[in-house]
């Protein structure tokens, strides 16, 4: 957490991002002072429940934040680009290129009335200048990268022609057209069923491996992000409550709140007599006020 | 193939609207009080003149046999003979097509070209928290959508042509002549579709299909052009045939304000005087033109969005 910043091993460095509603004084920031940083080619979880401030803190580093919402950042740095202080149209290549976003709902995700084709090319034919024909062979290794069959023929169709599992797949093939250095997926799986959610998640890794990209990865699903990452982030209430790499995740982590998002999920070996173990509203309360007193 | 079938699931749906047209306007016809073999023969004539007016028009056949005569007429292109002028139904409605159709083509160019940009430039700046604008945008459709048409044809009338004397108050002669009632006519649908556009294209900005798009940086231009507009038209598209409807019926109307000598005249006055061949002429090509017009509508969904293909079978 405390890495040396000018290291070239950093890909993505936030210091104390605040999220909070324009206008609106009196709701308090949706994400407090978070601050992290992800290493070149390093896969990285932000584990949270729903309204944790998770998928604000990415929207928030890729610039996509919804109208309305502002941040504040005394830096994010990501691949030698200031965040905060540039322009739009300065890092429009960068983002467009070097982040690839894959969202939440790959049903939702795609233009219903564009072809898969003419989606894929557009950020390299208009980042990298390729000709139609080189943006094509482009997107036909991109597929075959994501294990799409037949890849000439996906190009020429519309995305309700493709089933949820190969949208996320062509999703993520989509991004990796710019050669991304870094691959921010907000929970990329939950919308599949289980058995596709494992050839996603095992789909990241590969590329993670082969390519290099980065990856930050969004879920709710602290056993999920234990199998594949090399370090979680935990956030509770828009803050970054712990920041552990797996391994000690693994032996047992220090704050209560971790012990209950593990204690969440249920595994074979759960009681099925027994109700699942949910946090409650307020249990973290005390602990909350005793850290920022 | 998924083309041939969309394309003859609409054929099959199409020729079963116009059978029920053209069966629904004679009929109407037919059960309309009046006589018009009396109208025809004069309010004066004798009984025998009556009937022999009525034997002349086939009047006195029995219903089905009439029905008949009418249908084997429309395939040889045979809409009867105008009961007032004696002239052919076709050639009545050949000479007083023009000035309509001038005005349907006019009218629906100027709803496209106005409604549609109000409605998404309306849901940008409302989506960029211009709050006074969408008040202003919402109040100002809402009212011009609720003013009849000849309502605003009068008000038109009366400043540009009367008052400030810009364009003629009448005629169909010259394209001037057919400003007024084109825009007359427009008002109305414009700020509907504006409406629904506006309303439509919010949607679709907040979609996180746009949001995808928005990642990728853009220019705006191709940002709207590829991504919001394909969709955000579709609504206006599935509500082309509608809008040509009212249009239609609004020409009826603005037709008798500014005096033009269209088949909105004539339609009224064909009711009017009893003309049942030309009333029958004129709503059967006015409910074609309708029926064509979402048959092609239809068409168009499909190309746009393939989605409209099957869900609509």
């Amino acid at each position: 957490m405390n890495a040396d910043p000018v290291s070239n091993d950093i890909l993505l460095d936030v210091r104390n991002l605040s999220i909070s509603v324009e206008n609106r004084d009196e709701i308090p920031p949706l994400v407090r002072n978070v601050s992290f940083h992800l290493n070149r080619g390093e896969i990285v979880g932000i584990v949270g429940e729903s309204g944790s401030g998770k998928t604000l803190t990415s929207l928030a580093v890729s610039r996509l934040l919804p109208q309305g919402l502002s941040m504040s950042a005394d830096r994010i740095d990501f691949d030698g680009h200031d965040l905060v202080g540039g322009s739009d149209r300065e890092l429009r290549t960068v983002l467009g290129t070097n982040l690839a976003m894959v969202f939440q709902d790959p049903m939702q995700s795609l233009n219903p009335a564009r072809k898969i084709g003419a989606q894929m090319i557009e950020t390299v034919r208009e980042h990298r200048g390729l000709s139609k024909k080189e943006a094509r062979a482009l997107a036909i290794r991109s597929l075959e990268d994501v294990h799409i069959t037949e890849p000439a023929k996906r190009l020429k169709q519309y995305p309700h022609e493709l089933s949820g599992g190969m949208r996320q797949r062509t999703m993520i093939a989509m991004g990796l057209m710019g050669e991304p250095s870094l691959i921010l997926a907000d929970e990329p799986t939950t919308a599949l069923d289980v058995t596709v959610q494992a050839q996603v998640m095992q789909l990241l890794c590969d590329l993670n491996d082969r390519k290099g990209s980065a990856v930050l990865l969004i879920s709710h699903n602290i056993s999920l992000l234990s199998e594949v990452c090399d370090r979680i982030i935990v956030m509770f209430r828009g803050e970054i409550v712990e920041d552990l790499t797996t391994a000690k995740l693994l032996a047992g982590p220090d704050h209560p709140y971790t012990q209950g998002l593990i204690r969440a999920v249920p595994d074979l070996n759960t009681d099925r007599g027994v109700d699942l173990v949910t946090i409650e509203d307020g249990q973290f309360d005390v602990e909350r006020e005793m850290n920022h007193a | 193939m998924k083309w041939r079938r969309f394309l003859v699931s609409r054929f099959v749906r199409l020729a079963f609207v116009l059978v029920a047209i053209t069966t629904l306007t004679f009929l109407m016809m037919h059960l309309a009080p009046g006589d018009p073999a009396r109208l025809v023969a004069g309010m004066d004539a004798d009984e025998q003149a009556v009937q022999i007016a009525r034997e002349r028009l086939g009047l006195d056949q029995p219903m089905y046999q009439q029905f008949l005569d009418y249908v084997g007429g429309l395939f040889r292109g045979d809409l009867g003979t105008s009961f007032a002028t004696n002239q052919p139904v076709t050639e009545e409605i050949a000479q007083k097509i023009g000035p309509t159709a001038q005005l349907a083509v006019l009218g629906m160019a100027l709803i496209l070209l106005v409604g549609l940009p109000m409605g998404i430039i309306g849901a940008v700046l409302t989506r960029n928290g211009h709050r006074w604008f969408e008040i202003a945008f919402s109040g100002s459709t809402g009212a011009m959508a609720s003013i009849p048409q000849y309502l605003i044809a009068t008000f038109l009338a009366f400043l540009f042509a009367v008052t400030w004397q810009l364009l003629p108050v009448a005629g169909s002669g010259s394209i001037e002549a057919a400003i007024l009632p084109a825009v007359a006519i427009a008002v109305r649908p414009a700020a509907s579709i504006a409406r629904l556009v506006r309303v439509r294209t919010l949607e679709v900005l907040e979609s996180p299909y746009v949001r995808t798009a928005r990642s990728k940086r853009l220019p705006t231009r191709k940002l709207y052009l590829a991504h919001v507009f394909p969709n955000s038209i579709t609504t206006m598209l599935a509500m082309g045939g509608v809008t040509f409807a009212s249009l239609i019926g609004g020409a009826v109307i603005v037709e008798q304000v500014f005096a033009r000598l269209g088949l909105g005249t004539t339609l009224v006055h064909s009711v009017l005087v009893g003309d049942y061949p030309v009333v029958q002429g004129i709503v059967l090509l006015l409910g074609f033109a309708v029926v064509l017009v979402n048959a092609l509508v239809d068409v168009i969904l499909g190309i746009v969005d393939p989605r409209t293909m099957e869900a609509g079978r």
